[in-house]
């Protein structure tokens, strides 16, 4: 079994090797060129997928597997979807960069640090996949290659490579005091270092958090996120705010559990309420935003504060709905991103008051997945998010369910303000040749949006899942 | 029988599917509402109250079904107006209209068959979101506008609800879950979204509107506020302010559709009244009203929509002397207009008289004239300004099948006049009040006297001619929204930077957590 789930990190490597071999070939015309390079990367996610399909059952049954993918599987299993669903996306996409081979070698990259990171048991591995991940991020943003993209990315660079610095300072005193990265090792020596040298285990806390708070922009550190994901190509938003976000959400509970709960519940209150403080600066600064995908943006910090505010409440119930959110939000705010880059370029515009309705089913789409974020019923969001504030309630926390509430209001005019400017009766202009929506972009968006109302109707099978994911995590 | 109960929920719930596809969407419209209606009427002899738990496969919520008396002659008044609605909007041709339309019927009886809190409120949720798309069907700049008032202040109401629903068991919760009905049911502090959602809504949606889906908010104050032990006295004023300030507002409105939406929210104040004083004649007076409220306010949203169908026209002063061109709107509107002014032999008569002999307090009593006499004089004013008097517009011929559902709401307010016994028998309360008495006469004559009086008080002085510019409330609403967005502009101008600071801000919380744990 061991070797089937290195495979899953090789795989994602080998087709990134090979489709930048692809860029060499001089006289090859382009077309043929990206021919390949799509039956390259298709078949590599599609080998990913069965890969994942192999492991899946076993993983399921509870049963941890050697560099135990455990209970996470599912979360991977949700990543490589959306992973596999923004390439379909980016395949009528026709810039340069993809002309070029890079596009799809450095996002076959990423996929790679996605899945190191999921799936490794030893914390300077993690780091290593984090490097890999934000080295293949950086490079992306820039596929629109602009001058503000380059700009979006350098500003990323800089905030992303601090706080790998600080990730590492960690993990050297980890190290130095447990005398082990692996993690099952790493959380005895933390268990008694907890004990022994309480100062030096808030200082590894404090740099974790910051570290980790940068990649998955927390409130005072959010600042590199609105430029970064509405800057990127589509499908690279889709990703940064789907998935890669949760990548270092689950980093945070992996690497916080392991001090023990004792520790945990000592610190969790400064987690819940860094996170109630993301919620409500995310959702009033969507409320301002006029460009569609910088308010899609600001509304991922907003909703990954209420993943945040969950882990940090720390009770079963609570830590359960956040794992949840986790999944949902991965679903919707991609299914959002990919809906917002057609509909933006059928309308010509990213400015909300001048957006049109076009194609009816992504519009649809779009109404079904933002209903989702704000949490309306029947769908997935609301499970999650009800789930939060129980838990809250629950660990007498009611103020911050009432800011998680308050928010979804907000959040609930931010969204609509997009949903009715497509009714907007506007003046006809002149015949513009029509924005083709090629199936590849519009099917994507259908399966996430069908896959929420599913969620939302029978929440119990992501709750399995989360509960199945905290277990494995010991709670 | 639970299986007619069923079928009542399912079939509009798949039609609003099939009408998305199937060629005759407005056949096939008709049709589902017409079998729900039909198979809620068959509940009638069964015996009632109804229980049982429908369990759905990999979600842990059930849904209980509970039908007492009162919820059963909610759900058939609102199939009945759905189904009437969707006769009416023959020249309506957009699929979604009645797809939306009948996945609302759907909900609504979710809604007032459901048993438990969590459900009620997410069906709640569901058919808010669902009536937004009906209220801005029009896609004009003022149905946008309004829609989204709709949408946030009854969002919000649905939340408190759900805070609410957190926290049961405190008396904040108490407090929540009273206020999150109160908006939905458009009473006095919270009534703004419903004077604007109604002129712009399709004549049809706003009489559901009015006639069916804000009194699910004092149905919902009935049906669950037992569960929080919630002490609802502090809702007589509200009542109160409701009636009187709602139909002051009413008669000083221009837009045809306005004044109905005014007279609502007073109207709606009668029934909290009533429903807050528990008193068994009070409850049984409000459950009438209920049904009449819903009968006469539908019927007259539809005249005025018959009205502005064939003038084009929705401003008071600029129509008149239709009852020569459109006898039958002209006559269906003068019944409601009698009906809701307590006039007998209709049923706003028999209803407002036993909600008035349930009032104890001379302070409600006066109030209750007042309310009446306003509603007098606001509906002579509409009647007469519309109807009467010169005419000048030229009207389009009004479709049969938007007559059909004048003639047949008409025929109900008599009916219902002459047999209240009819609904009242259903709720399983019994009153010992002979509205026929001699007493009711001069009650009668005072109140229309007064509301005359206020009438021609008001043409004189020129005081209803004019439409006043005072909406504080409306403006108080609208200010804590700018304010939020004010701040959050500031925030954000104050938030971007350069990036030297960000990293700053990074080592700054660094440095601040560590000092928090030290300490």
């Amino acid at each position: 079994m061991s070797g089937i789930l290195i495979l899953l990190v090789a795989v994602p490597l080998m087709t990134a090797f090979l489709l930048s071999v692809t860029a060499l070939p001089q006289k090859v015309p382009h077309t043929t060129l990206m021919k390949l390079r799509n039956v390259l990367s298709v078949s590599g996610m599609g080998v990913l997928c069965v890969i994942l399909a192999v492991c899946a059952p076993a993983a399921l049954s509870g049963h941890v597997l050697t560099y135990t993918v455990g209970g996470w599987s599912p979360f991977l299993g949700v990543s490589v979807l959306v992973c596999f669903l923004a390439l379909f996306y980016s395949i009528p996409h026709m810039g340069y960069m993809r002309r070029m081979g890079k596009y799809d070698a450095f996002y076959f990259l990423m996929v790679a640090g996605i899945v190191g990171v999921f799936l490794t048991r030893d914390i300077f591995n993690m780091y290593v996949f984090f490097e890999i991940l934000s080295i293949s991020v950086f490079v992306l943003i820039t596929a629109g290659e602009k001058k503000e993209s380059y700009k979006a990315s350098l500003k990323y660079l800089i905030l992303a490579s601090l706080s790998s610095a600080l990730f590492l300072f960690a993990v050297g005193i980890i190290y130095a005091s447990c005398g082990s990265l692996n993690m099952d090792y790493a959380a005895e020596g933390m268990k008694s270092m907890v004990e022994e040298n309480p100062e030096l285990m808030y200082v590894v806390f404090t740099l974790l958090l910051v570290s980790l708070g940068v990649k998955t922009s927390i409130v005072p550190l959010h600042f590199w996120l609105p430029d970064a994901h509405s800057i990127a190509p589509t499908p690279i938003s889709a990703i940064l705010s789907g998935i890669i976000l949760k990548v270092s959400i689950y980093a945070m509970v992996r690497l916080f559990l392991l001090c023990g709960w004792q520790f945990y519940s000592e610190i969790s209150p400064i987690i819940a309420y860094t996170g109630a403080a993301t919620v409500a600066v995310g959702t009033l600064l969507a409320l301002v935003q006029k460009d569609i995908k910088r308010m899609l943006a600001y509304s991922s910090i907003s909703q990954i504060g209420i993943i945040v505010t969950g882990i940090g409440i720390g009770t079963d119930l609570a830590l359960q709905g956040a794992l949840f959110h986790v999944v949902n939000h991965a679903l919707m705010k991609s299914g959002l991103f990919l809906c917002a880059g057609i509909i933006a370029g059928q309308s010509r515009t990213r400015e909300i008051s001048k957006l049109q309705m076009g194609a009816p089913g992504v519009a649809v789409s779009f109404v079904v997945l933002s209903l989702g974020i704000i949490g309306v019923p029947p769908l997935n969001g609301f499970v999650s998010k009800f789930i939060i504030c129980y838990g809250a309630v629950q660990a007498q926390y009611s103020g911050l369910a009432f800011i998680i509430l308050a928010a979804s209001v907000l959040s609930c005019g931010y969204y609509f303000r997009v949903i009715q400017a497509f009714f907007k009766k506007k003046k006809r202009r002149k015949k513009t040749p029509m924005y083709r929506v090629s199936r590849f972009m519009s099917f994507p968006v259908y399966i996430l949006a069908v896959l929420c109302v599913i969620l939302g109707l029978f929440p119990l099978i992501g709750l399995q899942i989360a509960d199945l994911a905290l277990k494995m995590v010991g709670g | 029988m639970d299986v007619f109960v069923i079928l009542a929920v399912v079939i509009p719930v798949l039609g609003s599917g099939a009408t998305l596809v199937l060629p005759h969407k407005r056949w096939t419209a008709l049709f589902c509402s017409g079998v729900s209606f039909g198979v809620l009427c068959r509940l009638i002899i069964e015996p009632l109250p109804l229980e049982f738990i429908i369990r759905l496969p990999m979600n842990p919520l059930h849904i209980g079904v509970f039908i007492d008396g009162f919820s059963l002659i909610f759900a058939l008044l609102l199939s009945f107006l759905f189904f009437l609605a969707v006769v009416y909007s023959s020249y309506i041709e957009a699929r979604r209209y009645y797809s939306l339309l009948l996945l609302d019927l759907g909900l609504l009886l979710l809604i007032v068959f459901s048993q438990e809190l969590l459900i009620f409120y997410v069906f709640l949720e569901m058919s808010t979101i669902v009536t937004y798309f009906l209220v801005i069907y029009n896609e004009t700049e003022e149905a946008v506008k309004a829609g989204f008032k709709y949408l946030i202040m009854n969002v919000g109401g649905a939340i408190l609800i759900l805070l609410a629903i957190l926290l049961k068991g405190s008396s904040l919760g108490a407090l929540l879950f009273v206020a999150g009905c109160l908006v939905k049911a458009g009473s006095f502090p919270v009534h703004v979204w419903l004077a604007d959602a109604h002129p712009a809504a399709p004549s049809a949606v706003s009489a559901l509107l009015s006639g069916a889906l804000v009194k699910v908010g004092v149905y919902s104050l009935f049906r669950f506020a037992p569960h929080f032990g919630a002490d609802l006295s502090w809702l007589i004023p509200v009542a109160l302010t409701s009636m009187v300030i709602g139909v002051f507002l009413a008669l000083v409105q221009s837009d045809v559709k306005r004044i109905l939406a005014y007279s609502t929210v007073s109207q709606l104040g009668i029934v909290l009244l009533g429903m807050v004083l528990q008193s068994d004649a009070s409850v049984s007076g409000v459950m009438l009203h209920f049904v009449n409220h819903g009968l006469f306010k539908a019927l007259l949203f539809l005249c005025m929509g018959c009205v502005i169908y064939a003038t084009g026209e929705r401003n008071i002063h600029h129509l008149g002397g239709l009852h020569s061109k459109m006898p039958v709107t002209a006559a269906a509107c003068l019944i409601g207009c009698l009906s809701i002014s307590g006039i007998p032999p209709f049923n706003g008569f028999v209803s407002k008289s036993i909600l008035f002999h349930a009032l104890e307090s001379p302070v409600m009593k006066a109030a209750f004239v007042i309310t009446s006499a306003g509603t007098v004089a606001s509906f002579t004013r509409l009647f007469r300004h519309t109807f009467l008097g010169k005419s000048g517009a030229k009207v389009k011929r009004i479709p049969r099948s938007m007559r059909l559902p004048l003639l047949l709401l008409s025929g109900l307010c008599i009916l219902l006049g002459f047999f209240p016994g009819i609904v009242l028998s259903l709720t399983g309360y019994t009153v010992e009040c002979d509205v026929w008495s001699s007493s009711a006469v001069p009650e009668v004559l005072l109140t229309a006297g007064l509301g005359i009086a206020f009438y021609f008080v008001g043409l004189k002085t020129k005081v209803i001619l004019e439409t006043p510019s005072f909406s504080i409330v409306d403006r108080f609403f609208c200010g804590c929204g700018k304010s939020i967005e004010y701040f959050s502009e500031l925030l954000d101008r104050w938030l971007t930077q350069d990036v030297n600071y960000y990293a700053a801000y990074m080592i700054l919380f660094l440095v601040f957590l560590f000092f928090l744990l030290s300490f």
